[in-house]
């Protein structure tokens, strides 16, 4: 007789009658209903785009993304889902005051809105980064959400406090056919004993069962990193980890066929995922935002309002240009009525507003530059007139995104700003973006080594060291440590692993997210650690990507030395300055600037800057751009520096990568490295063809070594 | 110039200073070869914000100086290396060092702010050696011998041979104590185990060497540089030289007798050692200790040695209660041929009588003779007998508990259960399955009792040793239930345990 083993590369072995020479039908496909992705911070060791495409792989057609208390990574899910066709269901596993856990999946809109309801709760009493919820507030938030209860305390040993007979009673009550007991298999020693536990609850209360593998990565590969994350969450050493970390590596994404061997005895669970996943429609896209309406005079809209204010700053700061910009001006209104954009910029306006009649100096930046609205509503201070600029640039119908103002404010009368809409739209309708600290080389090497047990000096020497080369095998060797012993060469391959994975949130620095409806009905909301600041979960590009509206009210130290020199020159010479009368060819400004002697002064202190400046002698605002645009990574590494100043100087012929800009060199833009500065490669060139003479700067002298003659 | 408080020397009053440079640095260089040819430094901590202690030469070299943060170093060369010493280690090895020169002369002073530095009375040793450079030869010999180069020079004060050795890196004989204070001026104060604030402020000042440091003017010293210097001052000047204060090593307390004749009665044997008991017991009450351990070595006639520990209950002076512990070890052993010779050491620990009164007190349970049970059990089968399980957390049924030797006898509060559990009884190590048992498993198959579910998997540990354990309860057929799993690593079945 052959010696009864079980193959060795299978994690689960087989010893059911199942397998005893009768052939299996073909395994009916799942859906994984228990998911947590990396943003259940230091729990989760795969982010939710990795897990959407091991689940379209594995040919699973739906995924529950279910991060700890949380919907933090269901922005990035959800697009990585649309894009492969994946159903992503909305929910979340979150942690109730007895110590126990319960799954929660989002049905509908309503259920969307209790889910980001009852989060917000838990964690708004609960200090930064913790949830606690009550069994009853859950049952009131139930509408609209499933319920899967069954989770396994964390700790083994360790049990809810709370009997299961009365919460089950209790969560019946509330969600009715809605409640579901989760039987999760991990091949854990004490699974047996618990299941049989809750199969004897499911039977008496009547509930259905549904199996579940707690998913914590995409592949049995992430397993180690997950064993990592444990420990740095609990700030102990991978030896010293004992039962904190999971015994086995039974928490990747299965394959129907491993989930169907796994609950091969009971198929009806397995079948039952799919039944709770038909029930959930729920999707992002349904979200329904609107932007808040601006307090308006009665009798107005908010696009005649808009038109009426835009209409009066025009004419005040345009002066005798005036009637010459009002087509622009009425394109301009055109589009964002017809984008229904008019609260974003009323909004804009009248935080503008608040700033002067406080003496707050205050600028709009970035793209809105480009915008005579904007100039009109006093948001920004250049003239785009003056300067050339071009709107679609800000704003366009093609590219269908919401319109991003970067308001820069002094930064020692930020908090002022803020406190304003506070009051103004009520913590229940502003809310502050937020930002999710993710884990780069250094962070990496200090928090992974310390769990591996490599000694701090060692760690910081390598720390030290990534600044200046790449990281790998070699750069340990070049810190003087054996790149062959296995700690280190662990440490090497978790620390390009964990490389992006979120660690936690902080605040942004002036995001703002401002709703019509509260904005917790979108987003949950919590605690930030500064004391009086909450934060959405959801960061900057989640908050574009779902298509909502941002305020960014941004501090800025020159802007506060500004005013102290406008303050001074009031004061001493009689001369009253500001940002829109500043005088823009002050001749002895520029003689100073060509000598780079320019230490404190905004944009241009940096030495790479102050080099630059004695090589391109900026004499007009132009120049000045053109400064600011071309010391930057993109054009450096692209070998446009030298090319362009040769070409400025014309000892080099322009060169076009496309006839047509030549043809028509007024009208053509070009993306390049000016567009970071609002111009957005008009202007071409002086003269077709011709090298642009020295001073003219125009954007085609950009170009590359390797187009050069 | 004159030096007020500056004592007449006599030539015939010699001092030697021997200088291990950077010792903790030589400990760490010995415990990591690797890092011979890299700058190295000894930190406090294994913390980048911690103080930088020792650098070697290739340190220094980069400017990395005693007292800088590591992290600072670090930004001066990146391939700095640095580890930590302990107080522990130090500490061993100046006694070692103290140890080697008790060889050459009778007065060793260690310092006691500087490890590795070392003050000799040398008055006389010429005679004895035939000249000082003869005896400092040999001196340099035995040190190099133990991994630890050294400066050593032999001069007449204190302070001035201390600053030779610390700037010198050879051995060096001063001929007259002229030239003495020649040399000492001209060493740079960088050398100096001062403090590297102050050392870094006279740097500043243009103050670079002793004799610089000595040109200053006394008024101004402490109310421009403070008590620290003025103290470095009056040192340097020779105002605070005390006389040699050697410390002597404290012998242990041991004692050795060859017997006449081989000896294998135990009693006779238990005779000899009350003998030699009596006066260690004495010597130990001399300096206020009590015995926490004897150690018994006898050297056997083959000339094997045999090394037996006894641990009384607790540390005592009664020479009955220890001999009992003695005589059951003694009952206990099988000696192949008798001993010629035996040894006693006892090690000794000071305690209160508040401290022994408090372990005095039980008024319930007879924990005293529970623990003097314990101590006859230890005596006959040796120090690891006796001994506790504790819980652990890990995965592994091994992993989840240890076996540690008992410190301490709790009252017993066993529980009251109704129905008795199932129990798992694991091996104290698994055992291979026998290839009988494996080949009957195919029956195991067919077993009503095996759902898949009894089975469990435990894998990990793959930062240090991987481990692939599938468990299974297995039911033979005969009542028995086994405790197996699938080892995928070695690929074969081991035995765990069992249920009962």
């Amino acid at each position: 007789m052959r010696p009864f083993s079980p193959s060795p590369v299978s994690h689960c072995p087989v010893v059911t009658p199942e397998s005893g020479g009768k052939k299996a039908a073909a395994p009916q496909p799942y859906v994984p209903l228990w998911c947590k992705s990396n943003y259940s911070f230091l729990e989760g060791a795969s982010h939710p785009e990795e897990l959407v495409e091991a689940c379209r792989e594995q040919g699973l057609s739906a995924l529950a993304l279910t991060d700890r208390n949380g919907v933090y990574g269901i922005v990035r899910a959800h697009v990585r889902a649309r894009r492969l066709g994946v159903h992503l269901i909305v929910g979340s596993q979150v942690d109730l005051r007895d110590g126990s856990e319960l799954l929660l999946l989002v049905q509908d809109q309503e259920g969307y809105r209790n889910l980001c309801r009852l989060l917000t709760g838990g964690h708004l009493r609960s200090s930064k980064g913790e949830c606690r919820l009550g069994w009853r507030e859950v049952c009131r938030h139930s509408p609209g959400l499933i319920a899967l209860w069954g989770i396994p305390p964390p700790d083994s040993g360790s049990h809810a406090r709370t009997e299961p007979e009365p919460v089950l009673e209790r969560l019946q009550a509330a969600f009715q056919d809605r409640l579901h007991v989760l039987i999760p298999r991990h091949r854990r020693a004490e699974e047996v004993m618990r299941e049989a536990r809750l199969r004897e609850l499911a039977d008496r209360f009547g509930l259905p069962t549904v199996a579940a593998v707690e998913v914590l990565y995409h592949c049995p590969g992430r397993r180690r990193l997950q064993d990592v994350l444990t420990c740095i969450r609990e700030g102990v050493t991978l030896p010293a980890a004992g039962r904190l970390i999971r015994p086995n590596d039974q928490h990747a994404l299965k394959s129907p066929d491993d989930l169907a061997r796994l609950f091969a005895d009971d198929p009806e669970s397995v079948k039952r995922t799919r039944e709770v996943a038909a029930r959930c429609s729920f999707s992002l896209q349904e979200l329904r935002y609107r932007y808040p309406l601006e307090r308006l005079p009665e009798g107005m809209d908010s696009s005649r309002y808009l038109r009426r204010r835009t209409f009066e700053g025009a004419e005040h700061r345009l002066g005798g240009k005036f009637r010459s910009q009002i087509p622009q001006l009425q394109k301009e209104l055109d589009l964002i009525r017809e984008l229904e954009y008019e609260g974003y910029f009323l909004t804009m306006h009248e935080l503008v507003e608040y700033c002067r009649r406080h003496g707050i100096l205050c600028q709009g930046r970035g793209s809105a530059a480009n915008s005579t609205v904007c100039f009109a509503l006093g948001i920004t201070s250049v003239d785009p007139t003056q300067v050339d600029l071009l709107f679609e640039r800000f704003l366009s119908r093609e590219r269908a995104e919401p319109p991003d103002i970067d308001l820069d404010i002094e930064h020692n009368r930020r908090e002022e700003v803020i406190q304003h809409v506070y009051r103004k739209y009520g913590r229940d309708r502003a809310a502050m973006v937020s930002n999710v600290v993710r884990y780069r080389y250094r962070s990496a090497i200090r928090e992974v080594g310390k769990v591996l047990g490599v000694s701090a000096t060692s760690l910081d020497r390598l720390a030290k060291l990534v600044f200046h080369e790449r990281w790998g095998e070699e750069l340990v060797g070049q810190a003087g440590l054996d790149s062959r012993s296995p700690a280190l060469g662990h440490l090497v391959n978790l620390v390009q692993e964990i490389q992006d994975f979120p660690r936690h949130l902080s605040i942004h620095p002036g995001g703002f997210l401002l709703g019509h409806r509260p904005v917790h009905d979108l987003v949950p909301i919590e605690n930030a650690s500064m004391e009086g600041r909450t934060v959405i979960q959801w960061d900057k590009e989640d908050v574009e990507q779902a298509g909502l509206f941002k305020v960014d009210l941004l501090g800025l130290g020159a802007l506060t030395h500004l005013h102290l020199c406008f303050d001074l020159l009031r004061r001493h010479r009689r001369l009253s300055l500001s940002l829109a009368t500043l005088p823009r060819e002050d001749s002895a400004t520029f003689d100073m600037v060509c000598r780079a002697d320019t230490v404190g002064v905004f944009q241009i202190e940096s030495r790479a800057q102050m080099a630059m400046l004695g090589r391109l002698k900026p004499r007009n605002y132009y120049d000045l751009v053109i400064e600011i645009s071309i010391v930057r990574p993109g054009p450096i590494t692209g070998g446009m520096v030298h090319p362009y100043l040769r070409r400025r100087k014309g000892e080099e012929a322009v060169e076009y990568p496309h006839p047509r800009p030549e043809e028509d060199p007024g009208d053509s833009p070009v993306p390049g490295a000016g567009d970071a500065t609002g111009h957005g490669g008009r202007r071409l060139h002086a003269g077709r063809g011709r090298p642009v003479a020295a001073g003219h700067g125009g954007l085609a002298a950009f170009g590359t070594d390797r187009a050069a003659p | 110039m004159d030096r007020v408080g500056a004592t007449p020397r006599s030539a015939v009053d010699r001092k030697a200073c021997i200088n291990i440079r950077a010792l903790p640095l030589q400990l760490l260089m010995r415990r990591h070869p690797e890092w011979r040819q890299r700058p190295v430094a000894v930190v406090e901590q294994e913390k980048p914000q911690s103080p930088i202690l020792w650098v070697n030469s290739a340190a220094a070299g980069s400017g990395i100086r005693p007292g800088m943060r590591y992290a600072s170093g670090l930004s001066l060369d990146r391939n700095l290396c640095a580890g930590t010493v302990s107080g522990k280690e130090i500490e061993s090895a100046v006694r070692q060092v103290h140890e080697l020169l008790a060889d050459f002369s009778p007065g060793v002073e260690p310092s006691q702010d500087e490890p590795g530095v070392f003050w000799i009375d040398a008055s006389g040793l010429d005679k004895l050696y035939g000249s000082f450079e003869n005896w400092t030869r040999q001196m340099a010999v035995r040190l190099s011998r133990e991994e630890l180069p050294a400066s050593i020079v032999v001069g007449f004060s204190r302070f001035g041979s201390y600053a030779i050795a610390k700037a010198e890196n050879r051995v060096t004989v001063l001929p007259s104590f002229e030239m003495e204070e020649v040399c000492s001026r001209k060493v740079r104060l960088q050398h100096l185990g001062i403090n590297p604030s102050l050392r870094d402020r006279l740097e500043k000042l243009g103050i670079h060497t002793v004799g610089d440091f000595l040109d200053l003017p006394q008024g101004g010293i402490v109310r421009h540089l403070g008590q620290e210097a003025w103290a470095l001052y009056r040192l340097a000047a020779g105002e605070l030289s005390l006389p040699l204060q050697p410390r002597m090593i404290p012998e242990p307390l041991r004692v050795r007798t060859e017997l006449e004749e081989p000896e294998s009665n135990a009693a006779r044997l238990l005779f000899r050692i009350k003998q030699l008991l009596d006066p260690l017991l004495m010597a130990a009450a001399d300096r206020n200790q009590k015995v926490s351990v004897l150690r018994l070595q006898l050297l056997l006639e083959d000339g094997d040695r045999r090394l037996e520990q006894i641990q009384p209950a607790r540390p005592t002076l009664k020479v009955s209660v220890l001999l009992d512990l003695v005589r059951l070890r003694l009952e206990s052993l099988s000696l192949p041929v008798p001993p010629v010779e035996l040894s006693l050491e006892v090690e000794g620990v000071s305690a209160s009588p508040q401290v022994l009164s408090l372990l005095q007190r039980n008024p319930r349970r007879n924990l005293e003779a529970a623990l003097r049970a314990l101590a006859r059990v230890r005596a006959e089968f040796g120090p690891d007998s006796v001994l506790s399980a504790r819980l652990k957390s890990g995965h592994l049924p091994e992993a989840r508990s240890e076996w540690r030797p008992l410190e301490k006898l709790k009252a017993a509060n066993p529980r009251s259960v109704s129905l008795r559990p199932l129990v798992r009884r694991a091996h104290a190590r698994p055992r291979p399955l026998k290839r009988s048992l494996l080949e009957s498993a195919g029956r195991w198959k067919r077993s009503p009792g095996l759902g898949r579910l009894l089975g469990y998997l435990i894998n990990g540990g793959w930062w240090s040793r991987e481990v692939r354990r599938d468990y299974r309860f297995v039911n033979t057929g005969r009542g028995e239930i086994l405790w197996v799993y699938y080892d995928q690593k070695r690929r074969r079945w081991y035995s765990q345990g069992r249920v009962e």
